[in-house]
């Protein structure tokens, strides 16, 4: 039996936020909590003779970034207990200092799996992020697994 | 530096790693306040984790997420990722030593953009998987 809930929600926009610019000391924060060595995220000077003429995050960046609302007020709930399923990440663009971005969330899909232990609904949420041009920088699909 | 990883040097079924990692109590927190996490309590504390049904307090699965970025970074020199895709299935709990290792599964050119594909593993001491994954990675030359 397909799962059943209102599909009208798949795609509608529920949150809408827009983050004060980027600093280049949060980024520089970010890779140092993260053990990062790599230059192109740790070290301005020499990130400028990189591939993107200077600092940039280090790519996970985009997965800190969280909405005002984190999911939608009538988000449908198929369990007693919701976990953390993985995350999508598309990249397209590197997040630079000085960027102002905007998250736009929908909840993206919803699906039924069934594993030895029984069935699991993931809610799929899309936070679609870009920057203060319009320009992509990035979709990240974080999936919820209700049971 | 590093030379850039040549396109014709990469071949279907070569393995990236093993990297092994050991987040602590102290990795997590200085992961938390880099991204604010500020609830989640069973991040970082016993009797949260036990109240959430865990053993012990796990690590936030994007910290792992990005073990498996930093290792494609380390292979793919003069490559960047396009993209990532995780499924989280057993938590990791602070102190696990987790290997993190992946495979090529496939390469070409698509629009004339050489692209590289590969299936990811995270796997904790007990031999469980606790992430798995794919990842799509392009030379730099590609950045739009």
């Amino acid at each position: 039996m397909a799962l059943e809930f209102d599909r009208s929600i798949l795609g509608q926009v529920f949150d809408e936020t827009d983050f004060p610019p980027v600093e280049k000391a949060d980024l520089l924060r970010f890779a140092a909590a993260l053990g990062e060595t790599n230059p192109l995220y740790t070290d301005e000077e020499a990130a400028t003779n990189g591939p993107y003429g200077g600092l940039v995050a280090a790519p996970t960046y985009v997965t800190r970034l969280r909405p005002k609302k984190m999911a939608p007020e009538h988000m449908p709930r198929f369990g007693k207990v919701g976990f953390d399923g993985g995350r999508d990440v598309e990249i397209f663009s590197p997040v630079r200092p000085g960027d102002r971005l905007k998250m736009v969330s929908t909840i993206h899909d919803i699906y039924e799996k069934t594993g030895r232990s029984g069935s699991m609904y993931f809610i799929v949420l899309r936070n679609e992020i870009t920057n203060q041009d319009g320009q992509k920088i990035a979709v990240v699909d974080h999936r919820i697994m209700q049971r | 530096m590093q030379q850039p990883l040549s396109f014709d040097a990469i071949e279907i079924g070569d393995e990236i790693g093993p990297v092994w990692k050991t987040p602590t109590k102290e990795t997590v927190l200085r992961y938390a306040e880099a991204v604010r996490i500020t609830g989640l309590k069973f991040f970082f504390h016993q009797k949260d984790a036990e109240q959430a049904g865990l053993t012990r307090p796990i690590v936030p699965g994007p910290l792992n997420t990005t073990y498996l970025c930093q290792m494609l970074k380390d292979f793919f020199v003069g490559w960047r990722l396009r993209s990532l895709n995780t499924t989280f299935r057993t938590p990791v709990r602070h102190g696990d030593t987790i290997a993190l290792w992946g495979m090529i599964t496939e390469k070409n050119e698509e629009d004339g953009v050489p692209t590289v594909y590969c299936d990811l593993v995270v796997e904790n001491e007990h031999g469980e998987r606790a992430i798995t994954g794919t990842a799509v990675l392009v030379p730099y030359a590609s950045q739009p």
